[in-house]
């Protein structure tokens, strides 16, 4: 990570709405795969309004749980370990989490999606949010 | 003594393929530990700087 990471990181979750970043690598756009949250890391950091410390703050405690992860699981080739962040528009907020990126087939990743109980995953080939009906970190809130 | 240690003596009172197998396996993961180590230090650095703490 160089001095810049963070702020292009931050910049690109406000204007792009969101981001799949690995630190292991230092790559801000990953090709290919699936980007599918880790269920229990998810760190909301706002809603309109998000600040560069909430963002940092954040972006530390989750990149804590994926040293944590790295550790306990170790899926060579066929996972990355990753940070995500991104907007909810269901839930009016952004947050930070730790994400794998799968290399499956699409259907596949939908169905880890749907297991995981997330809102959505992302498809870094094409750019798209592919709904998967959860609720992620949310569920149990109420 | 630590495990790579006890790898590396293994090896050397008989050297073996399984051993090697295992000094390797075990150089590897302390190779693995290392760089997490060095990844959590540069991530804590980025986030203190991007702070102004550090």
């Amino acid at each position: 990570m160089n001095t810049a990471t963070l702020p292009n990181l931050l910049d690109t979750l406000k204007t792009e709405g969101g981001f799949t970043y690995l630190p292991e690598t230092n790559d801000f756009a990953p090709p290919a795969g699936f980007a599918i949250a880790v269920p229990g890391t998810e760190r909301i950091i706002g809603n309109n309004l998000v600040t560069r410390e909430a963002f940092a703050v954040a972006f530390a405690d989750v990149a804590e749980d994926l040293l944590k992860y790295a550790k306990e699981y170790t899926r060579p080739g066929v996972v990355q370990r990753a940070i995500g962040g991104w907007y909810s528009e269901d839930r009016g907020v952004y947050m930070v989490e730790l994400a794998e990126i799968w290399h499956v087939d699409r259907e596949l990743a939908i169905d880890f999606g749907k297991a995981r109980d997330q809102e959505a995953i992302y498809d870094l080939s094409t750019g798209e949010e592919i709904k998967t009906g959860g609720r992620g970190d949310h569920a149990g809130e109420e | 003594m630590s495990s790579l240690d006890n790898a590396i003596k293994a090896f050397r009172d008989s050297p073996s393929e399984s051993n090697l197998a295992a000094l390797r396996a075990e150089v590897d993961r302390v190779e693995e530990q290392t760089r997490m180590s060095i990844l959590e230090l540069d991530i804590k650095l980025a986030v203190l700087k991007y702070l102004g703490k550090a």
